[in-house]
């Protein structure tokens, strides 16, 4: 054990160093992960209002299908986009494996059933008044779902919260389509399945804590907002 | 009642100690491409059927089966990266290291060849011509010892490859022939790994050959000395068995997809 | 509002809402005069509230055709226009969480006024209900008197030609109802028509112009009581065909 507190020790040394080679795995990690969360939002959150507020045949089946989506393991997620963008893959053509845009796929993939079904429950539990006061008061559709979404803020900013948490950390499926390539797709979760095969575990401690200490901050601001929510309703 | 209790427990402790002793396996660190090769499957029985030791594989990049033999959670440990091994046994860490056998690393790259490096007799010529064409190059970038033998090639050929051509996967050496294979781009793999793959990526074989790119086989026993708990008779046994004639033939008569893939050491 | 007060700016015929099997409304015929005050009754459930949703442009029926301005126009060509001219208030009204001011300014930013315009305009409505003071409390925190008044305030100040409310007084105090009464009648004078329902045929002190009863999904003949001023009672069954 010893080991272990020598390798936390000198995680924490290159944490506050500003190590560059950590900061720039740690910078990666950040931007595929926000820009994967800015490309599957709006149109998970559309989704989640139309399964929530109108009626339509397939309805129910659809919210089954992204409730299933949920525990989709990420390996799947990444398995299926890496046969479809390999060069022999439909997809192929594209040339986009062992990219960063491959890495959003796969991430949207795998935020995209989440964000919609928490959106989903969130804008369920809505008050249909907010909607029909909307429109009552000259609101357009596209503005009166503005408004509901104001009104639902906190449910789906937790939504979100919880979305990136789970593409941020997720190994499988960035492994696979970014290939881990140092620089461009290494990102936190692949860079400490490298550290750890090599037996450098500082790094992958220290790499380990960046993700712990988000977790914690995430887990802090999810809990703030659902009880900022409850107090407003 | 409490002096019973630990008395029993004394006891108790005693024959699982003695157990332990009795059949303890030897634990053995080695690497991925050593154990994917199946080279261990034919050799492991052999050895277990003379000397009656079970032997428990741990299969893990070079730099992780060091410093498992560094930290004694392993008795004996099998890797091919000269300069680290040398090292691990200059530090004190471990004893009786013997090369016993070797293979060889080939260069593989996509059928078009963009830089030209097929029939090239000089591994580092090959490589400078990459590097010249700024042609995709996938490297291992994970510490291990097929990693440590393409850094020592480029700056045997006096190159230091950057850019974004020069791609640092950080992954295993399968991953990285799908990865080549994929980006169309070059890579120094083990042959090994490479016979595995082949019908399974879309690359060739277009440079081997040249002495640099041999490839020894190292096993170490962890010393006794750091770590007094390890398991170190069985060890040596293993690696006098690996230097022995019945294994020696063994692995001279090993095929791998119908073709040899170890040259033996010490076959007299 | 240059309307003759006694020609119908609104009519609607042959209502019919389905929901299920179930007939909720059939066959209705209604018309709407500017500044009419109209207590509607009928037990729960007998559609009152549905019929005002479906004024309100909020509810699509299965048949329905609206007479405006001497057109006649299916739902599709109508909606918008009862969204804009008609305000529909729920029981319980439902406040954006935000503050007071924000609230009655909801409707205004929609019509693209100016910054000084919409200023203006929530103060007036803020006066007409008597709660200045409140402007940037955060309406979570408002009594339920408080809330209905900023609700009414809130489709006023877009001058909607009919308003629609659904049991305004049936949660409040006695003196949030007397204020509520105070301010119908107000609306009544500023030429903007009121439709307001209640399931007892209690009225108040409302100047009511026509009382109309909903029962078994059709209008029957109820006459106002005797205290109300005014008794014009105007009711069409418009079921004739049948």
């Amino acid at each position: 054990m010893e080991s272990l507190s020598a390798a936390s020790y000198q995680a924490l040394y290159l944490l506050f160093t500003g190590d560059s080679a950590l900061w720039t795995i740690i910078g990666i990690s950040f931007s595929v992960s926000v820009r994967a969360l800015i490309y599957a939002a709006p149109f998970a959150i559309l989704t989640a209002f139309m399964l929530a507020y109108f009626t339509f045949p397939g309805r129910r089946l659809l919210v089954s299908i992204f409730n299933t989506a949920l525990s989709i393991p990420a390996v799947v997620v990444g398995l299926t986009l890496y046969i479809l963008l390999s060069k022999a893959g439909p997809l192929g053509s594209w040339r986009l494996l062992f990219s960063q845009d491959a890495m959003i796929l796969g991430q949207i993939g795998l935020c995209f059933p989440l964000l919609v079904a928490m959106a989903h429950s969130a804008l369920q539990a809505s008050d249909r008044r907010a909607w029909e006061t909307a429109l009552t008061l000259g609101a357009s559709p596209l503005r009166a779902l503005m408004t509901i979404l104001h009104e639902t803020r906190f449910g789906l900013i937790g939504a979100l919260v919880a979305s990136f948490g789970r593409i941020i950390a997720e190994v499988g499926s960035s492994m696979m389509l970014g290939g881990n390539i140092l620089n461009y797709t290494r990102n936190i979760p692949t860079a400490i399945a490298l550290e750890t095969s090599k037996g450098s575990f500082a790094e992958g401690i220290a790499l380990g804590m960046v993700l712990l200490f988000m977790a914690l901050f995430l887990n802090i601001l999810l809990g703030q907002l659902q009880g900022k929510g409850e107090v407003t309703q | 009642m409490l002096k019973k209790l630990r008395f029993i427990s004394a006891f108790l402790l005693l024959c699982s100690i003695a157990g332990l002793l009795q059949a303890a396996p030897l634990k053995m660190a080695t690497t991925t491409s050593t154990q994917n090769s199946g080279l261990l499957d034919i050799l492991l029985p052999a050895f277990q059927k003379d000397t009656g030791i079970e032997v428990q594989v741990i299969a893990v990049g070079t730099g992780k089966a060091l410093k498992m033999g560094r930290d004694g959670d392993v008795d004996v440990v099998m890797v091919h990266a000269v300069a680290a091994e040398e090292k691990f046994v200059a530090e004190g860490y471990g004893t009786d290291r013997v090369q016993f056998m070797y293979n060889d690393f080939v260069i593989v790259g996509p059928k078009s060849d963009p830089a030209g490096i097929k029939g090239e007799k000089s591994v580092t010529a090959a490589m400078a011509k990459i590097l010249e064409k700024q042609a995709k190059f996938v490297s291992r970038g994970d510490d291990s010892g097929t990693h440590k033998k393409e850094k020592s090639l480029w700056k045997a050929a006096n190159l230091t490859p950057s850019g974004s051509w020069y791609i640092e996967a950080g992954q295993g050496m399968g991953k990285v022939l799908q990865m080549a294979s994929e980006l169309d781009g070059y890579s120094l793999t083990d042959r090994g790994t490479w016979l595995a793959y082949k019908g399974k990526v879309d690359l060739e074989l277009l440079n081997a050959g040249d002495e640099k790119l041999s490839n020894p086989y190292g096993i170490i026993a962890v010393s006794k000395a750091k770590h007094p708990d390890t398991n170190y008779t069985a060890a040596k046994q293993m690696i006098d068995w690996v230097s022995g004639q019945p294994a020696q033939q063994l692995i001279k008569n090993y095929r791998l997809h119908g073709e040899p893939l170890f040259i033996p050491l010490l076959l007299k | 509002m240059s309307m003759d007060s006694n020609t119908p700016w609104l009519k609607l015929h042959d209502l019919t809402f389905n929901r299920g099997e179930r007939t909720i409304l059939n066959n209705l015929s209604l018309e709407f005069r500017a500044g009419e005050l109209i207590l509607m009754t009928g037990q729960n459930g007998s559609g009152k509230t549905t019929l005002l949703r479906i004024l309100a442009g909020l509810m699509k029926p299965r048949r329905v055709e609206f007479e405006i301005a001497g057109k006649r126009l299916n739902w599709r060509q109508s909606y918008r226009f009862l969204r804009e001219q008609v305000c529909y208030l729920h029981q319980h009204p439902y406040l954006f969480d935000c503050s007071v001011y924000d609230n009655i300014a909801y409707g205004l930013k929609r019509k693209k006024l100016s910054r000084q315009a919409i200023g203006a305009r929530v103060a007036e409505a803020l006066e007409l209900i008597s709660l200045e003071h409140l402007a940037k409390r955060n309406c979570q925190e408002l009594s339920g008197g408080e809330k209905q008044r900023v609700a009414i305030a809130r489709a006023w100040a877009i001058a909607p030609r009919l308003m629609l409310l659904d049991e305004p007084v049936s949660n409040l105090d006695k003196r949030s109802r007397a204020i509520c009464y105070d301010l119908i009648n107000q609306l009544q004078q500023q030429q903007i028509g009121v439709v307001y329902t209640s399931h007892e045929p209690q009225t108040g002190k409302l100047n009511l112009n026509r009382h109309i009863h909903l029962y078994e999904g059709e209008l029957s003949t109820k006459s106002l009581e005797t205290e109300c001023p005014l008794t014009v009672i105007e009711l069409k069954k418009g079921n004739v065909g049948k």
